[in-house]
């Protein structure tokens, strides 16, 4: 094969220039002339019947242009990315403290937000449901039509009994993971307008413009070609703007007003509205023989979605399609449960699923190996899923199989292989000589499918134009979240067209000039983006060989489908793509105190071949200090279905002090043989197994095994005085 | 440095609400302190100062239209240190904690007050927030207050054309709540010298490393007696009372004794039981009672490794004079 110019090298991306000197324009950025403010009247209570809106008082507000509730919204007044069963605008019931009742919209935000406090919503408070299994009951009050449990699922594989009976060792837990923030620097804003064309646009913080255009023209009534949106750069996602936050609402406005309008959220608007990470409760059982085989895994899983679907069903789907994670297991039984409850609201969050199932699986795994008395890598590495074996769920793996080359990869590394010696010098990483100081190493590995997976419309279309003068422009629909896929995709469009970096642009997420290349998720866009590219250039290529190059250039089409597995047990399950990762932590924990420091983390990650190595690292990077997060800190916490911390004040995330400068991140480039170069995606399983890894770590360090995140300085400190009595 | 005519903490819902409405208030920037004494005088109960600004900014406002903001910030006589009459270290309150923490005269007189001073909030918050905004604000989490009531530090409070001295403990009257009046304004605070040699600690469990508020802190001074042990010891504990503690009982116990594992339980023992935390978001009272045993027994055993230590040196340099 040709040696690569662009593809694997460490570009300088492309909007580095523009963000390090202020000038990108984030959404939160723009202003427009004569644009409206407009600020959302939130529900009072978790669980109410609202009995009456009275606007009349906010109407009379100075500078206030319209009051809106649910009887403005001329279309159908629903959305949801799988089911529309959240309101716009409530009319009759609210369902958590995020529901919106009323919009205003006033010529200055402080007329806006005055007006807002004097929207009288007069609410029949109801009893709010916040535990899941009470949720389940039949005698439940339900908060939807079709009763409270959203999803639920049942597969199975072997017989787990016979599993469990040749089992020499047989580990039982069970595991609660909290509801996680996504706390992206941006909160969620956007403004909108008629364009020129008579479109009413809407410039936001979405991930998918195509779908945002969908359900925005839904809910006015228009026809889609009479809605424009875009959202090409946004301050972070992570699955948190999937779904609709305020594109909708700033559409009702201009709409309403024919003027521009712009919403931006506060900090503690956007931690009470948006999406959250499910919080899961998980049983485990899982069997080994004495020789160290898997022999069986039985879990129940209960999700709670919080008071509507969006993505909660699919979400079920992954955390059950990956509950034993990237091991060959003969007998799985699985029992999976989303459940509607007045707490909060959930979605996508990055591993959208496997991140719950791991901690559990992998925590399973660190106490079977232990009770085997055997080396926790090699007892990983004897039971991983190869090529053609059957997965969990008993479909056929038909794609490479990452998962032993980067057991193997963290088995070389230097943290792993000198454990001993980490955990004994106090030289290396220094804090402290004391002998209430331990330490220990974890390591956890995961797998994540990649893409959306069978059943649902997952294809990317690009247009790649040839200009005269050799540039060569990449357009696709995806967002540039942060993560730097328009950087990736310069290259790939660079390396396949035979031009420099310098004369690729891309242009992003607008459903005016883009073609729809899908969503910005499920650890996709490098590789369905990239496959595209490569065609439409094959085509580019073959159109300069025919003709000249016109003034306006040459513009080609193509769209690529992602292949998918041959069955189908679900909306998105399974999956025919993975990608791969081991993770392997050094903790360190003061034992007096219950102080618990990560000192190292190195990454072994299975994403293919790497594109943009550079980013790549800082997906990585990122993902370390998200894991920890959801290790040791982050938890939106509830009575009642209130919300007790809406800032960062109280949602605690770890700073640059929490998470070690000691980063390792080495690619594992199993090449995909559908990927473009041979890449798949990275921007999931970075995340995943860190947080697995370092509860392993503690438990190597203090032999506690924690089943609760985020374990804190209580826990610790209470599981050691347990120990000690 | 908060002014007694602000309206006091309010509940969650209240809070919310208060949030949402946009506040135009007056603002103005005052550098004599006899101005600013001057205006307190004519407009105490509506005035708010603001020191450093690192809570007002950020923290639920806690004024109202009808409030003045006055910035202090650039009031050059509370920026003053000076040693005065008996070798008493006077420190202007308008020092900013990294001020403070690279000052080298309270290096060499009040290094507690620097080891506090360094484990305020962040960096940025260093670099803003000041020592007078500490004790105004009377949070019985303030990281500077345990470190001063060791120091026995003493509290000056300017009005117009009066001087009030408090001590230290003495100026809290509760959580959030201190005896200065709407017209008064933190000065400074005066450290009396003291003799011998000082070891002191300064310990913090927060919710995380970086930009951390404390869940419950311990602060500890005394003088070296002997290579083994200490006298005239001090230790106030932060965050596990409605304000600051001093702690006679464990100063009892550490008094004049070899830092033995034993006398060490016995006063971190001492140290938890006189501790009297709440549950709050943060923490628990439960791991606030223990922590501060623990953060005490850590800090002893530090100083006794470093007592150890010096002794060893002390013996070697000895041996080698022998030889010689």
């Amino acid at each position: 094969m040709k040696a690569l110019k662009t593809v694997g090298r460490r570009p300088r991306r492309l909007d580095a220039e523009a963000k390090v000197l202020g000038e990108l324009v984030y959404p939160s950025d723009r202003c427009l002339e004569g644009m409206l403010w407009v600020e959302v009247v939130r529900s009072a209570h978790p669980h109410a019947r609202i009995e009456s809106v009275d606007t009349s008082a906010a109407a009379a507000v100075a500078g206030v242009v319209c009051v809106l509730t649910a009887k403005d919204v001329p279309g159908e007044n629903a959305f949801g990315i799988q089911i529309q069963d959240m309101p716009v605008l409530c009319h009759d019931r609210v369902r958590y403290m995020g529901d919106a009742v009323a919009l205003v919209a006033a010529e200055s935000r402080a007329a806006a937000r005055e007006a807002v406090a004097r929207v009288r919503v007069d609410y029949e408070v109801l009893e709010p449901i916040i535990d899941p299994e009470q949720a389940m009951q039949p005698d439940a009050p339900a908060l939807h039509p079709g009763g409270n449990i959203l999803h639920r699922g049942h597969f199975q594989k072997g017989d787990v009994e016979v599993g469990f009976k040749k089992s020499a060792v047989i580990i039982e837990r069970a595991y609660q993971v909290p509801m996680m923030d996504h706390a992206y620097l941006e909160t969620e804003a956007g403004v909108s307008y008629y364009d020129d064309s008579g479109s009413l646009t809407v410039e936001s913080c979405g991930q998918y413009v195509y779908r945002d255009q969908t359900q925005i023209a839904r809910a006015l009534g228009l026809p889609l070609e009479k809605v424009r949106v875009t959202a090409p750069y946004t301050g972070g996602a992570f699955g948190g703007k999937d779904e609709i936050t305020v594109q909708i609402h700033l559409a009702l406005v201009t709409y309403h007003t024919k003027r521009p309008a712009k919403m931006v959220l506060s900090r503690d608007e956007s931690i009470v509205s948006h999406t959250k990470r499910h919080p899961a409760r998980m049983w485990y059982k899982t069997g080994a023989s004495k020789s160290g085989k898997l022999l069986a895994v039985w879990c129940r899983l209960v999700s709670d979605t919080g008071a509507y679907a969006s993505l909660g069903g699919p979400v079920l789907n992954l955390m059950m399609e990956h509950c034993a994670g990237p091991y060959l297991v003969p007998n799985v039984s699985v029992d999976g449960f989303a459940v509607y409850t007045n707490n909060g609201f959930s979605g996508a969050f990055r591993g959208f699923g496997c991140t719950q199932a791991c901690v559990a699986i992998e925590s399973q795994m660190d106490l079977m190996a232990r009770a085997l008395r055997r080396d926790p890598l090699a007892f990983r590495r004897d039971n991983v899923l190869h090529k053609g074996d059957r997965a969990a769920l008993d479909y056929e793996m038909k794609t490479k199989v990452g998962a032993e080359a980067t057991i193997r990869a963290a088995g070389r590394g230097k943290l792993y292989r000198t454990r001993g010696k980490f955990k004994r010098d106090r030289s290396e990483h220094t804090r402290s000589m004391a002998p209430y100081i331990k330490r220990g190493v974890g390591v956890a590995s995961q797998m994540q499918g990649l893409g959306l997976g069978v059943g649902l419309p997952d294809y990317a279309e690009v247009e790649l134009n040839f200009s005269p003068d050799g540039a060569v422009t990449v357009r696709a629909s995806t967002s540039e979240l942060g993560q730097g896929a328009y950087t990736a995709y310069a290259q790939m469009a660079a390396e396949c067209m035979g031009v420099p970096l310098e004369k690729v642009r891309v242009v992003g997420a607008d459903t005016k000039t883009t073609p729809d290349s899908g969503t910005t998720t499920a650890s996709r866009t490098t590789y369905a983006v990239g496959n595209a590219i490569l065609m439409a250039a094959g085509k580019l290529r073959a159109e300069l060989d025919k003709r000249a190059v016109g003034l306006e250039g040459i513009s080609v089409r193509e769209t690529f489908h992602l292949p998918v597995a041959d069955v189908k047990l679900g909306d998105g399950l399974p999956h025919l793509l993975y990608s791969y990762g081991t993770h392997v932590a050094l903790v360190e924990v003061n034992t007096l105190t219950g102080e618990i420091a990560v000192l190292a983390v190195e990454a072994y990650l299975d994403g293919g071949r790497v594109i943009f190595r550079t980013g790549f690292e800082g997906q990585s990077e990122g993902g370390v200090a998200q894991g920890i997060g959801y290790a040791l800190f982050e938890e939106v916490l509830f009575d009642r279905g209130r919300f007790l911390n809406t800032n960062f004040d109280t949602y605690i995330l770890p700073t640059s002090m929490d998470v070690p400068a000691d980063i390792r991140t080495v690619p594992v480039e199993v090449k995909e043989d559908t990927g473009p170069y041979g890449a798949k995606g990275v921007s999931e399983t970075c995340m995943v197994g860190v947080t697995p890894a370092i509860l392993n770590a503690l438990h190597d360090a203090i032999g506690v095994r924690f089943t609760r995140l985020p374990v804190r300085a209580e826990d610790v400190l209470r599981a050691v005085l347990e120990r000690r009595r | 440095m908060k002014s007694e005519g602000g309206p006091k903490k309010q509940d969650g819902k209240q809070r919310r609400k208060r949030r949402r409405a946009h506040v135009m208030v007056a603002f103005i920037k005052l550098t004599l302190l006899e101005a600013v004494t001057e205006f307190l005088w004519s407009d105490g109960p509506e005035s708010l100062l603001i020191p450093g600004g690192s809570d007002i900014l950020v923290g639920p406002r806690p004024f109202t239209d009808k409030h003045i903001l006055i910035d202090i910030s650039q009031v050059t006589e509370l920026k003053k240190v000076t040693v005065g009459a008996g070798g008493v270290l006077s420190v202007g309150v308008g020092l900013t904690h990294q001020e403070i923490v690279d000052h080298p005269v309270i290096r060499r007189r009040a290094r507690l007050l620097q080891l506090a001073c360094g484990r305020v909030g962040s960096i940025q918050i260093r670099n803003r927030g000041t020592l007078g905004g500490n004790l105004g604000n009377a949070s019985p989490a303030g990281d500077s207050i345990p470190a001063l009531a060791c120091l026995d530090a003493r509290v000056v409070v300017a009005g117009r054309s009066r001087r009030r001295e408090f001590d230290l403990l003495s100026f809290f009257t509760g959580p959030g709540e201190t005896a200065l009046q709407v017209d008064e304004v933190i000065e400074s605070v005066q450290i009396p010298e003291r003799e011998g040699r000082s070891v002191a600690f300064f310990k913090k469990a927060g919710q995380r490393r970086g930009m951390c508020c404390s869940k419950a802190s311990v602060a500890l001074l005394a003088r070296r007696r002997s290579p083994k042990s200490l006298s005239d010891v001090r230790v106030a504990l932060g965050a596990v009372a409605p304000t600051v503690l001093r702690i006679p009982e464990v100063e009892q116990v550490l008094e004049g004794r070899r830092l033995t594992p034993a006398v060490i339980r016995e006063a971190a023992e001492a140290c938890s039981r006189a501790a009297n935390p709440i549950d709050d978001i943060r923490s628990t009272a439960d791991y606030r009672r223990q922590v501060v045993g623990a953060l005490l027994t850590e800090g002893l055993f530090e100083i006794a490794d470093h007592m150890q230590l010096l002794e060893q040196r002390r013996r070697s340099a000895k041996r080698r004079g022998r030889r010689r």
